[in-house]
């Protein structure tokens, strides 16, 4: 494969598996990305969906109260729009060269792929039982914890790998904004924060409001 | 043949062209030309230019020949064009 690296120099190597990793938008991009991304989003929520936990939020993830599927599909759906469309009009503004809003909205989805790793983790064993009593333990101070040592070990493995994976959804959803709209630098770094809260933001109100209803 | 030198290595400025020669009969013309504004760019720069105008102008092709993403094109051109009007900028100093 021929390869372009940062100095422009075209290469014939291949792709190391950090670059899958962390850059896969320098290689898949546009409505590949996408059809990928969406698949990756649905598997998540589906996966959410067995184990009740919930990406209601950009950035969010809870284990909590049952609902029906499309309410887990739905919350990754309205998580990717949120940033995609913010991040579009962000890019908008202060980017100096055009740019295919299809490449944002199918890297930005193919951005939240390590949701699938998180919601795959919250379905071990005994998870949902510390998750659960954490809570009852904070609103009856004192109580036996009703956990064994495993569960808390397979909910503190949980935590690592929701943390593990949240960095590099993060990582990903940068790098997505960078490339797509081509803003790097300091410029690059405070225009994506600002997107991401704002982003956070707006999921959580709309996250919120359907399962109101 | 070696690659054409395009910076003084002393102050960093485009270098100009004193000698011309023909390789066919050896005459030599001498004074001092300007280089064109594209063969001013590195020789990676000038690849790309001219595989891009070799897929008429298309980045969409010009992703599939290098096997890389839209984005990461489009930037790559943006690069080129940044260091053209660089160089524009430079040459237009250099004759005032």
């Amino acid at each position: 494969m021929t390869e372009l690296t940062s100095g422009g120099e075209q290469s014939t190597s291949r792709p190391r598996l950090t670059e899958w990793l962390f850059s896969p938008f320098k290689y898949v991009a546009g409505v590949h990305a996408l059809g990928i991304g969406l698949v990756a989003i649905l598997v998540a929520g589906f996966l959410g969906f067995l184990s009740n936990s919930h990406f209601d939020g950009t950035l969010d993830f809870h284990t909590g109260a049952a609902f029906p599927l499309q309410v887990f599909l739905g919350e990754g759906l309205l998580d990717w729009l949120a940033l995609a469309l913010v991040l579009a009009v962000v890019g908008k503004a202060v980017s100096r060269t055009a740019f295919r809003a299809i490449d944002l909205f199918g890297t930005q989805a193919l951005a939240r792929w390590p949701t699938v790793f998180i919601a795959a983790a919250a379905l071990l064993p005994g998870y949902q039982r510390v998750a659960v009593a954490i809570v009852q333990q904070f609103m009856h101070p004192g109580a036996t914890p009703p956990y064994t040592a495993t569960e808390l070990a397979a909910f503190a493995l949980v935590m690592l790998v929701t943390l593990a994976a949240m960095v590099w959804m993060v990582a990903l959803m940068y790098r997505s904004y960078s490339l797509c709209c081509n803003v790097r630098g300091a410029k690059g770094a405070w225009t994506f924060v600002i997107g991401l809260v704002a982003a956070e933001a707006v999921s959580k109100l709309v996250i919120l409001k359907i399962v109101m209803r | 043949m070696r690659p054409l030198p395009l910076d003084c290595p002393s102050c960093g400025q485009l270098l100009a062209v004193k000698r011309l020669t023909c390789r066919a009969c050896g005459t030599e013309v001498e004074g001092l030309y300007q280089l064109p504004t594209l063969a001013s760019l590195g020789r990676a720069d000038q690849e790309f230019a001219a595989q891009f105008l070799k897929a008429s102008g298309s980045l969409k092709e010009m992703a599939r020949l290098l096997g890389v993403s839209y984005p990461t094109v489009r930037n790559r051109l943006d690069e080129i064009i940044a260091r053209l009007t660089e160089i524009e900028g430079q040459q237009e100093q250099q004759h005032d």
